[in-house]
């Protein structure tokens, strides 16, 4: 259908709508018209992505100036897949209602791992190895060196690439993953590389996040996008944290010993290269004394995207002298790591700051700030020139590089933690530097500085704002939007006392307790008895679900559980938990039933959709709070009470309840689905926790689901059960939850659709 | 679905409101509300069913009662077992018996009454039930239905072997199979009867119980592909046409004066004429002659039934 969105026309292509997605498009035509930042929170199953989609295609169509490039930033691989199906669905629309062909060039971009098809290198199984063997047939110098030596091994779809490639651009259309190396094997060029130059002219980008908020792959990838771009950051409620850990650095006893070996090796080249090429180091030298000034052009002219990583100061100054030559290089390093290895040698926790640790080093070992803050670029510099193929090889030294340079750039938002052995394992030595980064700003700021409008999103972002406090930005628009339902298909009830009237809570003081364990278990059971096929049920931390698992098979509570359905557990290990997550679907599936013990925080409360009947109930056991005695969490919170003025139990309350929607949130996956939500601790009854959920969630929760015995809640689920177990068709939904264009035009559905969005 | 503004208090929901529907006529009688009730509760079955379309009638069908563990739950009064077979015993077998006269209840009536002192334990196994059924009914001549009715409580089935295999076999043996749950939608179930064709219902309380289990009173629609031997039978048919068609004779009507002016359908033009003494019904006759003696009532002084 068509639609007018305030004077824009919009395709899209469906031909219901829901009405809040006509919320959403209005809201976010309103972001792009002021060209500024916005907040939008709309619940998962409501079709967050298509509106995304046609109201920003509809925008660039019409006004091709303004907005030049949508970067379309997801989380995982199937996720981008799916954006990109739909984006082919909205083209296919737009030329079948136009007539016209499609002059819209869309591509997803992933890893070399992803997109690789050399023969060899494509069949590797990491990541890292990929990247490293593609880099070892690919690398500038070793193609010169080819010329040379002809017998050299040669990746023919990069040289194919290499010589016509960049001449034509790639056709407009669609592109997901596999189009890209279905296109790639055709023309014989690299898809890897085809994807990445393309996406320089590319109306339309789908990557990941990492793209853009890691410092070391945003400067390779992104660098040189459109400042006229729209960035969409999808399923953003845990942006903050990717944020922090794209810049936080780990430094174990491992990583200073590969450290080693990596110097040595940079020790031994400059040494063989200095015997048959000193011209060589020589050009080096003099390039480094002119100083990092391209970079620094290119940077005032506004064409590239700032690296966090390269403060803005050193790239108007030359690398200092005391590290321009290689040999000098090579010992401040040696200087550097030796220092961090006596750190390393300590028997009690040591929390120092950026400059309390800049100080020790220039006591120690007499290293001055000036020289680390080169550290990251000198040693690009010298792998550049020493020509080393495998740069995989040296991200050990690469990580310390960095960490040198991070540490001497920021004396504000970080914290240095050294931990000699974990807490868990107090007799085991196994010291950790923590580099750690508390102030999620430091990553996007560029972002936010260099694109037009950034849009965060998601099915869970309440409260809204405090993403604009920790994220440091200015959104012009905040709104939070329901879910539009002719039948109530979800049904949270707060669970807060036993049948023997035990108060049920994670809290540390009854977390022992057998009585509450019991309770917790005799829950579970009344659950599997009445709720069909699959139940997730979340616990806040491995440690706590072991506890309550071996409990639980002590009190013969498994057993009874196991007559209903089978059990099956989420492990930290990945390969274990898709084995039990597909032997959970298959229960589903054939009538079994299964119960998925998991994690909140885990890879399963994350990624892992529970559609229909993979997820009737989803029961959060506790709040999940994080573990609040880690030393780097305490550094944050001091951080954020002392920058931006969020109190430590604000921020935590908000970190427990936004996993604890996510969780709960992976039952619902859309309109015709249905699920409980069983939160499982008295204290979620209290407004502080409450009125921190998403409002889909909360205008749900009545005075009658507060505080409920077990058996109360048996009662409401078994209610509730039979009901969505009604016939419900396309019918009963149409004009109430799912519109057509008249429908949506009436005058009575733009009033009711005006108070479905609410603004903060 | 979710307007129930009426059920204020948790411990209402079971019970019907029956009061609140209740009317007074203006004597002050109650009488006509309650006969409307009925009546437009018949009426609904008869107007739901399927429009013109053959129905099966030799029907063969099991009904498969879940006797596990969780049939003793007490959310039917008194339980869940006792409540079915008393359904069964009291509604069900009587009316489908009455409806597809080939056979005699009284076998199946003293089975059921020995039913309800079964003891509930252990877990079902939908797979064994559905093969159970299959040896018989595969047997079974073409031309008649092949049915199977699961009266389902427990959520869970503990089956021996994977039961997408033997829903490809029921179907390619064109076994209908339908499922009243008691307690919740089973996905497996779902599927069962989506590929058999058959349907999935679950109930609300005792007399939506009641109503679904009526559905299953008259016969499915035939399919098309089963080989059918025809008898002729006196059945009035079902036709568009108005009343000038001289033939037509307006037959007596159970309701209204048998002259042509007064007569209720000649403003409609769906009537319903005999085939052999082009008698016209009107809906309302038409149900309660044809619910019971299953042929014309001009015709069936003349000649015994056709």
């Amino acid at each position: 259908m068509k639609l007018n969105i305030e004077g824009l026309l919009v395709y899209f292509p469906y031909d219901y709508i829901y009405p809040e997605q006509y919320s959403y498009m209005l809201e976010l035509k309103r972001t792009l018209d002021a060209k500024g930042h916005g907040v939008l929170e709309m619940p998962s199953g409501t079709g967050k992505t298509i509106s995304l989609l046609s109201l920003i295609v509809a925008y660039q169509k019409t006004f091709p100036l303004e907005v030049t490039k949508l970067i379309y930033c997801s989380r995982t691989v199937p996720e981008i897949e799916k954006v990109v199906e739909e984006l082919r669905k909205l083209m296919e629309f737009y030329s079948k209602q136009t007539g016209e062909s499609n002059n819209f060039l869309a591509l997803a971009l992933s890893s070399r791992k992803n997109l690789c098809i050399h023969p060899e290198v494509s069949a590797l199984r990491f990541g890292k190895e990929v990247d490293g063997k593609c880099h070892s047939l690919t690398a500038s110098y070793i193609r010169a060196q080819r010329h040379s030596d002809p017998d050299m091994p040669v990746c023919r779809f990069y040289e194919e690439f290499d010589v016509v490639g960049r001449q034509v651009p790639l056709p407009a259309g669609v592109y997901n993953l596999d189009d890209l190396k279905d296109f790639g094997r055709r023309k014989g060029w690299c898809p890897y590389y085809l994807a990445r130059y393309s996406i320089l002219h590319a109306n339309i980008v789908v990557y990941s996040y990492h793209y853009l908020l890691d410092p070391k792959i945003a400067d390779l990838v992104s660098k040189e996008l459109a400042k006229k771009s729209v960035v969409v950051f999808d399923e953003a409620h845990n942006i903050d944290n990717v944020c922090i850990d794209s810049m936080s650095v780990n430094i174990t006893r491992r990583t200073l010993d590969r450290c080693h070996t990596n110097v040595d090796t940079l020790q031994n080249t400059i040494q063989k290269i200095k015997e048959t090429d000193a011209v060589k180091l020589k050009m080096e030298y003099r390039r480094l004394v002119e100083g990092l000034k391209e970079a620094n052009v290119a940077r005032e002219t506004d064409v590239y995207l700032a690296n966090p990583v390269l403060p803005d100061e050193i790239l108007k100054e030359a690398v200092p002298g005391n590290i321009r030559t290689a040999e000098h290089f090579v010992g401040f390093l040696k200087r550097f790591l030796e220092y961090l290895k006596s750190r390393l040698r300590v028997q009690h926790v040591v929390q120092e700051s950026a400059p309390q640790f800049l100080k020790d080093i220039f006591d120690k070992v007499c290293i001055d700030r000036k020289p680390l803050r080169f550290c990251a670029e000198r040693l690009q510099s010298l792998l550049r020139t020493l020509e080393i193929a495998d740069i995989a090889d040296f991200s050990a030294v690469t990580l310390i590089s960095n960490f040198a340079t991070l540490v001497s750039t920021y004396s504000q938002g970080f914290t240095i933690i050294i931990e000699p052995f974990e807490d868990r394992t107090p007799t085991i030595a196994n010291p950790v530097l923590h580099f750690s980064c508390m102030d999620p700003s430091i990553a996007i700021k560029p972002v936010f500085q260099r694109f037009q409008s950034v849009i965060i999103t998601s099915g869970t972002l309440s409260p809204l704002d405090i993403y604009p406090r920790i994220l440091d930005f200015r959104p012009v628009t905040m709104a939070s939007f329901t879910m539009t339902l002719a039948r109530t298909c979800l049904c949270p009830l707060i669970v807060g006392r036993g049948n023997d009237q035990v108060a049920l809570s994670s809290k540390f003081e009854t977390r022992e307790d057998f009585a509450v364990i019991r309770n917790y278990g005799n829950l579970l059971l009344e659950m599997s008895a009445i709720v069909p096929d699959g139940i997730v049920a979340f616990f806040t931390s491995y440690v706590y679900m072991e506890n309550i698992v071996a409990s639980w098979y002590e009190q013969g509570i498994l057993e009874n559980i196991q007559r209903n359905k089978l059990i099956f557990i989420e492990t930290p290990d990945a390969a274990e938990t898709s084995m039990a997550l597909e032997k959970y679907q298959e229960a589903c599936e054939n009538g079994r039933g299964a119960i998925l013990l998991s994690v909140a925080r885990g890879k399963v409360s994350e990624g892992i959709d529970f559609v229909h009947h993979f997820g009737r109930a989803v029961i959060m056991f506790g709040v999940p709070y994080v573990y609040t005695q880690s030393r780097i969490l305490k550094a944050r919170l001091e951080y954020l009470r002392d920058q931006f003025q969020i109190r430590e139990n604000d921020f935590l309350t908000f970190d427990a309840m936004r996993h604890a929607a996510q969780c709960v949130g992976r039952a619902i996956r859309g309109k015709t689905d249905y699920g409980l939500m069983i939160f499982a601790d008295k204290r979620y009854a209290r407004a502080d926790k409450r009125g921190k959920l998403p409002r889909w969630i909360q205008e749900h929760i009545n005075d009658g689901s507060l505080n409920l015995t077990v058996d109360e809640a048996v009662q409401l689920s078994k209610h509730f059960l039979r009901q969505m177990a009604q016939p419900f068709r396309q019918e009963d939904q149409l004009g109430l939850s799912l519109l057509t264009l008249e429908q949506l035009e009436s005058e009575e559905m733009l009033q009711k659709i005006a108070k479905i969005a609410h603004q903060t | 679905m979710d307007e129930e503004p009426e059920r204020a208090k948790r411990w209402e929901g079971g019970y019907e409101r029956t009061w609140e529907v209740l009317k007074e006529d203006e004597s002050g009688s109650l009488k006509a509300t309650v006969e409307e009730i009925l009546f437009q509760s018949k009426r609904k079955r008869v107007i739901e069913s399927h429009g013109q379309v053959r129905l099966g009638m030799m029907r063969h069908l099991y009904v498969v009662i879940d006797c596990s563990r969780s049939m003793e739950d007490q959310d039917l009064k008194p339980n869940r077992l006792t409540s079915t077979v008393k359904q069964l015993l009291e509604t069900f077998v009587d009316e489908y018996f009455d409806q597809n006269p080939i056979r005699n209840p009284k076998k199946h009536t003293a089975a059921l009454k020995k039913a309800v002192d079964t003891v509930c334990v252990g877990e079902p196994s939908i797979y064994n039930s559905l093969n159970l059924a299959i040896q018989t009914l595969k047997h079974m001549p073409g031309h008649t239905s092949r049915e199977i009715l699961i009266i389902l409580s427990s959520l869970t089935t503990c089956d021996p072997a994977n039961i997408c295999e033997l829903i490809k076999t029921l179907k390619s043996l064109k076994v209908r199979v339908s499922v009243i749950g008691l307690s919740a939608e089973v996905r497996v179930c779902t599927v069962l009867t989506r590929e058999t064709g058959g349907s999935y219902h679950v109930i609300l309380d005792e007399s939506h119980f009641k109503e679904l289990l009526m559905l299953h009173v008259k016969p499915p629609p035939a399919s098309s592909s089963s080989e059918c031997s025809l008898i002729r039978m006196g059945f009035p048919q079902h036709t568009i046409t108005s009343l000038t068609d001289q033939d037509a004779k307006p037959s007596f009507s159970m309701s209204a004066t048998p002259s042509t002016q007064s007569f209720p359908l000649s403003v409609k033009s769906v009537i319903f004429t005999c085939p052999s003494c082009r008698s016209v019904f009107c809906v309302e006759c038409d149900l309660f002659i044809h619910d019971l003696l299953h042929c014309c009532p001009c015709c069936i002084h003349s000649q015994s039934a056709p």
